[in-house]
């Protein structure tokens, strides 16, 4: 037995001994606090969207009120209806190109285990989907006409969710998975919206979300990434073997056929690093992905590759000792965003603790490989961040809210960032998950 | 008494049977605290947070068996809101005595407290929570990943390079040579 493996047999009792564990003085002071405390009521997240004061008091005023001005009032509501219908009817037919610019339409959270849509130009926040499930992780297709997302599977373990599909706006919401799923689990929509691609336990699954629920299993014994698969047309996907994750990436079309190996282990620098992150770019022609240095063996830098494999070389020209990492990639295919870290060896922790060592976001050009910032520097744990479709804004949260399910994690206001001026603002609306943004036809 | 019981009790109002699952948690919750925080007037803080708000939230918690796992994730979300509020407030200087690094005997199990000590507060918060819900309260990664909020994979990652930066500082001159502590890229 090593002294490494020693340490690690010796933590607990080491951490029991350092921590010595007793009731604190100050429990009674708690209870006393918690006696004076009201509990919230079991149905208290119900109450919030069951608006039962407004109902009741409407229903009351009712009879008050003159019949013919009601009726005239009606009509004019129906009109009205009739308009919005038309007009929404007349835009569901324009959907925009499930790659590239789009115009910009709502972001989607997960927020105490509902999902809302917010519109972040007027921070005007609307609940989607409610009710007393778990619900989390929504994502938009790539057209914006429909919000898949995960909820809680009923049974005893709390660890695994149903896929659900629904409306743009929440209605129709129906499950099309026929088997839990982890909530890391990685969730792909095809380009016209009428499957969804599922990576999780080493299996690639699609499930149909038109008609009656269907299951295919594409592949076993595979690591899918989320941005693997291939734009325009979806038909060919990225994975890795998932018994050697990191090692060498593979591609495969998308029925499971035809696969082989894009990056063997010698090209890459077999670095922990390598592969961490792997995206196509929106226009199918390159892959980005996270690879390790040969002379800086502690960093990650974010790499290119033609589609056929060839011409890999680093996105930036920034030095062995910047770490660059979480990268995304721009509407247009010519820019890429990501995270940058000053490294400094093993103390790197407690410069991060004052907020040193993390530098702003950083955008670096495909075409030439110059990086500008954008935006305050982060937290020291870097952003997590996404483009807007129309490709204008970066909207960037803390990295903590990262594939979050947990309905009771803290709000966090999201910063845009203005990519013309470089200057960011933090919004006036919170989240308390991961993002998604609603691309819409122009 | 049956704690799924006491957890029935307390969530239809029984504040005795509340102090009763309290008294049998705080201790730890304490400890816990102090191994995150490094501070215990912050610790303090955090237990008291987390304690108000369990009363608090307790009946819409729909599993009673999960009290213990829901009470550490309020508990370590506690310390880590704290932790952000302070850092928004004051940059502290922290005063820590010369010390000069020795390898370490662990033929006995024993790690040298100081030694400890100072290795954890080398570590950001977010990595001393990993290192004390996986070693200290014995939780499982998956379980506290899913606390966290963050991916399994990043967990391992964190945990992994955490435990290389003990290591390091508490064996001395033996540290991990395919790890470091540098703040990592999360699996997409």
């Amino acid at each position: 037995m090593t002294p490494i493996d020693r340490f690690e047999r010796a933590l607990p009792t080491a951490l029991t001994d350092l921590a010595d564990p007793r009731t604190p003085d100050y429990f009674t002071d708690i209870l006393g606090l918690t006696a004076r405390t009201r509990q919230r009521p079991a149905w208290a997240s119900l109450e919030r969207w069951l608006p039962m004061a407004d109902t009741i008091s409407r229903s009351t005023s009712v009879p008050r009120l003159p019949w013919r001005s009601l009726g005239v009032a009606l009509i004019l509501l129906a009109l009205l209806i009739a308009l919005v219908a038309v007009f929404v009817g007349s835009r569901q037919h324009r959907l925009p190109e499930p790659f590239g610019p789009a115009a910009n339409g709502l972001v989607a959270y997960a927020n105490g285990g509902d999902i809302y849509t917010v519109d972040p130009a007027t921070g005007v926040a609307s609940a989607v989907v409610t009710g007393s499930e778990l619900d989390a992780r929504p994502t938009f297709s790539l057209d914006g006409s429909k919000l898949a997302f995960l909820r809680q599977a009923a049974g005893p373990r709390v660890d695994l969710f149903d896929v659900f599909v629904a409306g743009s706006d929440g209605t129709d919401a129906r499950v099309v998975s026929t088997d839990p799923v982890p909530p890391d689990a990685v969730i792909m929509w095809t380009p016209k919206a009428d499957s969804l691609l599922v990576a999780a336990d080493g299996r690639l699954v699609r499930y149909g979300v038109t008609d009656a629920p269907q299951r295919q299993v594409i592949a076993e014994n595979v690591l899918v990434r989320s941005g693997e698969l291939r734009p325009p047309d979806a038909a060919q996907i990225l994975y890795e073997p998932d018994a050697t994750p990191g090692v060498d990436l593979w591609i495969m079309d998308i029925d499971g056929s035809n696969a082989r190996p894009l990056l063997p282990a010698s090209a890459l620098t077999g670095s922990q690093y390598d592969l961490q992150i792997v995206r196509w770019s929106p226009d199918g022609t390159m892959i980005a992905f996270t690879c390790g240095a040969e002379a800086a063996p502690t960093t990650s830098h974010v790499c290119l590759v033609n589609a056929d494999g060839s011409g890999r070389r680093w996105l930036t020209d920034e030095s062995p000792q910047v770490f660059e990492s979480d990268f995304v990639w721009s509407p247009d295919s010519r820019s890429i965003a990501f995270n940058r870290w000053a490294t400094g060896g093993l103390q790197a922790p407690q410069a991060c603790g004052d907020g040193g060592g993390i530098f702003p976001i950083g955008v670096a050009s495909v075409a030439d490989g110059t990086v500008r910032d954008v935006g305050a520097p982060p937290v020291c744990d870097g952003a997590l961040f996404d483009w807007s479709p129309d490709g204008t804004t970066i909207l960037s949260l803390p990295p903590r809210l990262f594939g979050s399910t947990d309905p009771t994690a803290a709000p966090a206001r999201p910063v845009a960032i203005d990519l013309v001026t470089g200057t960011s603002v933090e919004l006036p609306w919170e989240v308390t998950s991961d993002i998604t943004w609603q691309r819409v036809a122009p | 008494v049956d704690q799924r019981l006491l957890v029935e009790r307390a969530q239809r109002g029984d504040h005795d049977a509340f102090a009763t699952l309290a008294g049998g948690a705080v201790a730890r919750l304490d400890a816990a605290a102090r191994l995150i925080l490094r501070d215990q007037e912050l610790a303090r803080d955090a237990v008291q947070e987390a304690l108000v708000r369990a009363w608090r939230d307790l009946p819409t918690l729909r599993d009673a068996e999960r009290f213990d796992a829901w009470l550490h994730r309020l508990l370590v979300n506690a310390c880590l809101d704290l932790v952000r509020r302070r850092k928004r407030r004051v940059v502290e200087v922290e005063l820590t005595p010369l010390f000069t690094p020795s390898a370490a005997d662990f033929s006995g199990g024993v790690v040298d407290r100081d030694l400890l000590d100072r290795a954890l507060r080398a570590l950001e918060p977010d990595w001393r929570a990993i290192v004390v819900l996986h070693y200290y309260l014995g939780m499982p990664l998956p379980e506290v990943a899913a606390d966290l909020g963050i991916p399994l994979g990043t967990a391992k990652s964190r945990l992994h390079r955490a435990m290389s930066v003990l290591r390091s500082t508490v064996v001395g001159g033996v540290p991990d040579e395919t790890s470091s502590a540098l703040p990592e890229g999360r699996p997409a």
